[in-house]
């Protein structure tokens, strides 16, 4: 069985055996520049917590799986025209998705939509290279849509069990990333492809501090919404 | 071997609950709340795409009681965000009202959580 072999991949010597450690990293380094700038400035924003939070938290743990589908694919460099698609569209759509429905949720739909679209389509071309200028062509458009439609889908909830809502996307969307997950490793391993590139832990701690400092900004100092005035 | 990532996960996950904890406590907004005998009583509608407050200039400190005419509340005016005192609530015919104390002076919005329909009130 395929899928078994991805679960014991998670232990090997190869990239799927790093890729526990990358949550870690990530999820450490992003939790701890989030320590850090709480007690050194966001604890004497007003209502910190309660109001950013939640969306903060899940923030953090959605980009350590982006940055974990990142670094997966990264290893294989490239990939059939098909699959090379298939990435490109998924990391699009799910991290324009993500950050546009945390922001969308704080800021408005306006911000929302540009900081989601803004990381749906550097994530979605720069992945879906891996096949060519098609895969870059669905990246972008994957990323564009995403990034509107989360900051879109968060402010119609807004009213509306918009945490519970926040929790129910995330779990789809991990769910989704952990597919393509194991979509690369199907391909790579029917294929015989070897490892291309080992990026050291210094790109996980660099792309998890990058975006999440973004995200913080944007929801704390950042502009927003008549909505949210 | 099998249990070699077994550290990180174990790691992963108290990572994850410490931070959860800290992370979601409240949900930051109210719905209203704290009726008072002596609140300013305020009527709301929607005009023109507008919302109309009646009056619209409240006193800052005192219970402000607004009370929607839902007869004039057309489609995703009745989800009311009042960012500025953390109020979001959906009015209906059983529940028309909103309930808050102004604590800050100035010019406020108040809006549909579309942000379709919008108005303001002052607290002096």
């Amino acid at each position: 069985m395929p899928f078994k072999e991805f679960i014991k991949s998670l232990n090997n010597d190869k990239v799927e055996g790093e890729l526990v450690k990358t949550i870690f990293v990530s999820l450490v380094t992003s939790f701890a520049i989030l320590g850090i700038l709480y007690f050194l400035m966001l604890r004497s924003v007003e209502n910190f917590i309660p109001k950013y939070g939640f969306y903060l938290f899940f923030a953090v743990l959605s980009y350590s799986l982006i940055l974990l589908s990142v670094r997966h694919i990264r290893a294989y460099k490239e990939f059939a025209c098909m699959s090379g698609m298939m990435i490109g569209m998924t990391i699009g759509m799910i991290s324009g998705f993500l950050p546009g429905f945390y922001i969308g949720a704080t800021n408005g739909m306006f911000w929302g939509s540009v900081v989601g679209m803004s990381f749906g389509i550097l994530f979605g071309a720069w992945n879906g290279k891996c096949c060519g200028i098609m895969g870059t062509m669905e990246g972008i458009m994957a990323g564009f849509m995403g990034g509107i439609m989360g900051a879109m889908t968060a402010i119609m909830m807004l009213n509306d069990n918009l945490r519970a809502a926040t929790a129910v996307i995330f779990i789809a969307s991990a769910t989704i990333l952990f597919g393509l997950n194991y979509m690369i490793y199907k391909e790579a391993n029917d294929l015989g492809m070897e490892r291309k590139q080992k990026d050291s832990e210094f790109f996980t701690i660099f792309w998890s501090l990058i975006l999440t400092i973004i995200t913080i900004w944007f929801m704390v100092f950042g502009p927003r919404s008549q909505l949210f005035q | 071997m099998i249990y070699k990532n077994l550290f990180f996960i174990i790691l992963t996950l108290v990572v994850i609950v410490v931070a959860g904890i800290f992370l979601i406590r409240g949900d930051g907004t109210t719905s209203g709340g704290n009726p008072s005998g002596n609140a300013q009583i305020v009527k709301l509608s929607v005009e023109g795409g507008r919302y109309i407050l009646s009056p619209s200039e409240f006193k800052k400190n005192v219970p402000v009681r607004i009370e929607a005419d839902m007869s004039k509340m057309p489609g995703c005016s009745k989800s009311i965000i009042i960012s500025a005192f953390n109020i979001r609530k959906v009015v209906s015919t059983a529940d028309n009202s909103i309930e808050f104390t102004p604590t800050k002076t100035g010019t406020f919005n108040i809006a549909c959580s579309m942000n379709m329909y919008r108005g303001t009130f002052t607290v002096v």
